[in-house]
């Protein structure tokens, strides 16, 4: 198992190089030169100059790269916000909690709603509760989840006035957003959840075990939703990735002062380092998410383990 | 073991499969019996019914289009086709269970093959976690599978292997029927009468009875006492070993025996049933064989012949057997 | 023999391999129409396409007629679906939105059909180091989430409807080009490939003639949800202030200017419009999407 892990973490870290040089990119080509917004307004081009050399921003391409590495590598250096003139790091860091707090219950929620409503959908399939599901859950992944989030505002807070309006200062601030963000993962966590279920529920072992008289209950719970988990987790795992996206959105719908907000208000100002700053860091979040999701799947899944183990080889 | 008592007593059984566009009759009035410690096997070619006829006795048949229409299926002299879901599961398992076709997919593929039989031991016999994964070590260990691979994957078995694990689980709890369908189909040939010899041995040290399924009349003469030949979902001939072997009287079953090489007869080319196997959605007026039998005479296509008894329980289902030509 | 025999041999062949074809389509169709759910997003995507055709048919005002004795006009008779702040008519510029949409929608999905279809198949087929290249560069491209993705390059690019379908097809060749590569991966090693192979079949006749239409269901299928991903991630865009800047009746950006209104009740109808057409062309190419993929792959239904 430990190898197992092992070589996912060195398979991710080319990837993570490839993100940071997708960034790098973006940054580079992005409008203005960094010096000059930096320096401000009334800045003298001697000033500006210095600044430029400072920056390294007349080193080659490849130079500069690789000190973008290198401060992303040993210091978490994200570049300066051409607004407040602070680290991008400590800006995002200030905000992360938030959005993670956000994403971590809306994956929560999407998730043991979207399992145990897939679940029912196949178990039930063609009756009409299914077909509500169903339905719902294509309704889900059909609605903009920044929109869907402006509804349920207009529902909730301004018309039936139980629910605040924007911001998280209480806790009944989250129920909407988490909603919101939620909303797309559950429809999708549905619909993955029920074709996998009726895929398995098909499945010789699903006879097998039937002849040996376990029950339906067992039957779904033990045997079959443990094999039909292997596609979910997956899907789990992209929605996370789905979420912290949508967060941008979520977040500034709702007013939440978290790292989407910041990014879109950033956007607004032009202040670019921490746009690609926050996708960055998004990123880098995603892909650990991403192991952890693998390492799951290996949990989940002994064929996927003993692909990577040695010495215990298939006896045929 | 002829004078044992009866088993398994089927009557008149007729399963259909019912789907908006059609209704395959898959089973037409089959009756058979299986007395304790004794095998019959069930013959025929793809499609005639004989899984059919297993499921039905499991009464696993598809929830949504399989549905027993006619007929009873009494275990130890209980009738199983009127018990409750609740009442059937304690029957399946401990008292009948079944060895499936096809071993590489009818183990769960991520549940350790021990606690795969221990799962089953548990449930029937209602012995501690640990007293059943002890005995789910020794089960697997009278299949050749050592203690030490107990707790492996089955994707981690070969072929062979994980049939070996089925027939542990199959006969883990001593069921009185065990229903063998096509056990050794999947396998390489080489390590078929392995399997065989295997669930032969076991069946015999436990006194189960065994319906087995098979289109491999090799199979039946080294395994079975009583053979039930089956065509379009309908027994055509049924009897002893011998009275089939020996005195095959329906021409299906004459047809059979023509496809098989043969050491002792020199024979040019082996003699291929004719024709397609009969549509079971869409089943003749008459005898379900006349289109491919080459003793068919004009009244076989309007006439379904009934069973005769041609020996003592040699029971022939023909035309000619009815004319007393055979 | 040579002649005549063999003539009627190859006609033979020929009818009955373009019977085949025909009958596969007409299968795929048959089956598509007998789905009503299908047949209805079908219906919905048609009436969308005519309004994105011929808006002014349907529109009584241009997109951007703005009168200011008639701003904040409930939904009439007049104005099915009100007026804005600027007493723009809400349904003219959600029928010219669609013209937007769709082809946003439309071009980046036949760009990321392009680009994916042709990494994908040069993965699949070459395999060894161009498979390896290709797919880590997808893997980097895929590490990043695709809104993330978007409003990245849209970030760098500017505004813009040409950076807006630059950007999305992007975000969407990734996946695409897996979806091609894992198609045409199946269809590899099926028996009839190597068949052709062995009679000495080149390789673009291969992937032409014999591999890409076996392997077209799942690209269809994926390029139908991608237009309605492509729709979604462009209002999402245009809603957060990259992507397309106003007056262009473009639906999030319709729903950024209206997002100031939200806490007004009665003006309900300025932010509920623009996001229910959004929904309903989204919703009937998800509807489309799942008919097909249960009319090319008839097991999956079960």
């Amino acid at each position: 198992m430990a190898k197992y892990i092992g070589k996912r973490i060195l398979m991710m870290i080319p990837v993570l190089l490839g993100v940071i040089l997708v960034v790098f990119i973006m940054n580079h080509i992005s409008p203005g030169n960094p010096a000059e917004l930096l320096a401000g307004e009334g800045a003298t081009d001697e000033a500006v100059a210095a600044l430029e050399e400072e920056l390294g921003l007349n080193d080659p391409l490849y130079v500069q790269f690789f000190n973008y590495v290198k401060g992303i590598v040993t210091g978490f250096d994200l570049g300066t916000s051409y607004q407040t003139k602070r680290p991008v790091i400590d800006e995002l860091m200030d905000r992360f909690p938030t959005t993670a707090k956000l994403a971590l219950l809306s994956i929560i929620i999407s998730t043991v709603v979207g399992i145990t409503l897939g679940i029912i959908s196949a178990v039930k399939q063609n009756t009409i509760i299914d077909h509500i599901s169903t339905g719902f859950a294509l309704i889900g992944v059909s609605m903009p989840a920044f929109w869907a989030g402006m509804m349920l505002i207009l529902l909730f807070s301004i018309y039936l006035k139980w629910l605040p309006v924007s911001g998280v200062d209480t806790w009944t601030g989250w129920i909407l957003p988490a909603f919101t963000s939620s909303m797309v993962g559950m429809a999708t966590i549905t619909r993955m959840t029920r074709s996998s279920m009726l895929e398995v529920l098909c499945q010789d072992y699903i006879v097998t075990a039937r002849a040996k008289g376990l029950s339906e209950k067992i039957i779904i719970v033990k045997h079959a939703l443990k094999n039909a988990l292997i596609p979910i987790i997956t899907v789990v795992g992209i929605q996370l990735g789905t979420m912290l996206g949508g967060a941008v959105l979520t977040e500034s719908v709702f007013s939440i002062p978290g790292l989407g907000k910041y990014m879109v208000d950033s956007i607004k100002n032009r202040d670019y380092p921490v746009v690609q700053g926050g996708v960055l860091l998004l990123a880098i979040v995603f892909s650990l998410v991403n192991l952890l999701v693998d390492i799951i799947y290996a949990y989940v899944d002994p064929r996927i383990k003993s692909q990577y183990s040695r010495g215990k080889k298939r006896a045929d | 073991m002829d004078n044992n008592e009866v088993l398994l007593k089927v009557s008149n059984l007729v399963v259909h499969y019912e789907t908006h566009k059609a209704v395959v009759e898959a089973v037409n009035n089959v009756s058979f019996e299986i007395r304790g410690g004794e095998t019959l096997g069930l013959v025929g070619e793809t499609g005639a019914g004989k899984t059919t006829i297993a499921l039905a006795i499991m009464s696993l048949l598809p929830k949504n289009t399989g549905r027993i229409v006619q007929g009873s299926i009494e275990l130890g002299g209980r009738d199983i086709t009127s018990l409750s879901a609740r009442e059937m599961r304690a029957v399946r398992g401990r008292d009948v269970s079944m060895i499936f076709q096809d071993p590489m997919s009818a183990l769960n593929p991520v549940m350790r093959v021990d606690a795969q039989i221990a799962e089953l031991i548990r449930l029937h016999r209602h012995v501690s976690r640990l007293d059943a994964a002890r005995q789910a070590q020794e089960i697997l260990k009278k299949v050749g599978i050592q203690p030490e691979r107990a707790g492996e994957y089955p994707h981690q078995f070969s072929g062979g292997m994980k049939q070996r694990v089925v027939i542990a689980m199959a006969l883990a709890c001593s069921p009185k029927l065990l229903i063998a369908d096509e056990p050794t189909t999947a396998l390489d040939v080489t390590i078929q009468a392995q399997v065989l010899d295997l669930i032969r041995e076991l069946k015999d040290a436990s006194g189960t009875s065994m319906l087995l399924i098979t289109h491999d009349l090799g199979v039946v003469a080294e395994t079975c006492d009583r053979v039930a030949v089956i065509y379009a979902g309908e027994i055509v001939e049924y009897g002893t070993l011998e009275d089939i072997f020996d005195h095959a009287s329906h021409p299906y079953t004459k047809c059979l025996f023509a496809t098989i090489p043969s050491l002792d007869k020199d024979v040019e080319r082996l003699q291929p049933i004719t024709g397609p196997a009969v549509n079971s959605a869409d089943l003749p007026e008459g005898c379900s064989f006349c289109g491919r039998c080459p003793q068919a005479r004009e009244i076989c296509m309007t006439h379904d012949p009934s069973q005769v008894e041609v020996a003592p329980g040699h029971l022939v289902k023909c035309v000619l057997a009815e004319e007393g030509l055979l | 023999m040579h002649t005549e025999a063999m003539e009627r041999l190859n006609k033979k062949k020929k009818n009955k391999s373009q019977d085949k074809a025909v009958g596969v389509w007409a299968e795929v169709a048959y089956r598509l129409s007998r789905n009503r759910a299908a047949v209805f997003g079908l219906v919905i995507i048609l009436i969308l396409v005519l309004f994105a055709l011929f808006p002014q048919a349907f529109a009584g005002y241009g997109y951007d007629d703005q009168d200011y004795s008639r701003i904040f006009i409930a939904p009439c008779a007049e104005h099915p679906m009100g007026t804005d702040d600027l007493g723009r008519d809400i349904f003219s510029r959600v029928v010219y939105g669609t013209r937007i949409s769709l082809s946003v929608g439309l071009i980046s999905m036949l760009c990321s059909l392009l680009l994916g279809g042709l990494l994908g198949s040069l993965s699949a087929v070459n395999g060894g180091v161009s498979d390896n290249v290709i797919m880590r560069i997808c893997d980097v491209f895929m590490s990043i989430p695709g809104t993330l993705l978007a409003i990245s390059i849209c970030a760098a690019l500017g505004t813009g409807m040409t950076n807006l379908i630059i950007a999305i097809t992007i975000a969407l060749v990734p996946s695409f080009s897996r979806t091609v590569r894992a198609a045409i991966l199946t269809v590899k090693d099926q028996e009839y490939i190597e068949a052709a192979r062995a009679i000495g079949a080149s390789k673009a006749r291969l992937i032409l003639r014999h591999m890409f239409p076996n392997a077209l269901g799942p690209i269809i299928v994926r390029a139908t949800l991608d237009v309605a991903g492509g729709i979604t991630t462009a209002a999402a865009l245009s809603f957060i202030g990259l992507g397309v800047a106003p007056p262009t009746p473009e639906w999030g950006c319709m729903l950024t200017q209206a997002k100031q209104y939200i806490t007004s009740l009665d003006k309900w109808y300025i932010v509920v419009f623009p996001g229910v057409m959004i929904m309903i062309t989204v919703f009937a190419l998800n509807l489309f999407g799942d008919g097909l993929r249960d009319a090319f792959d008839p097991r999956s239904k079960n």
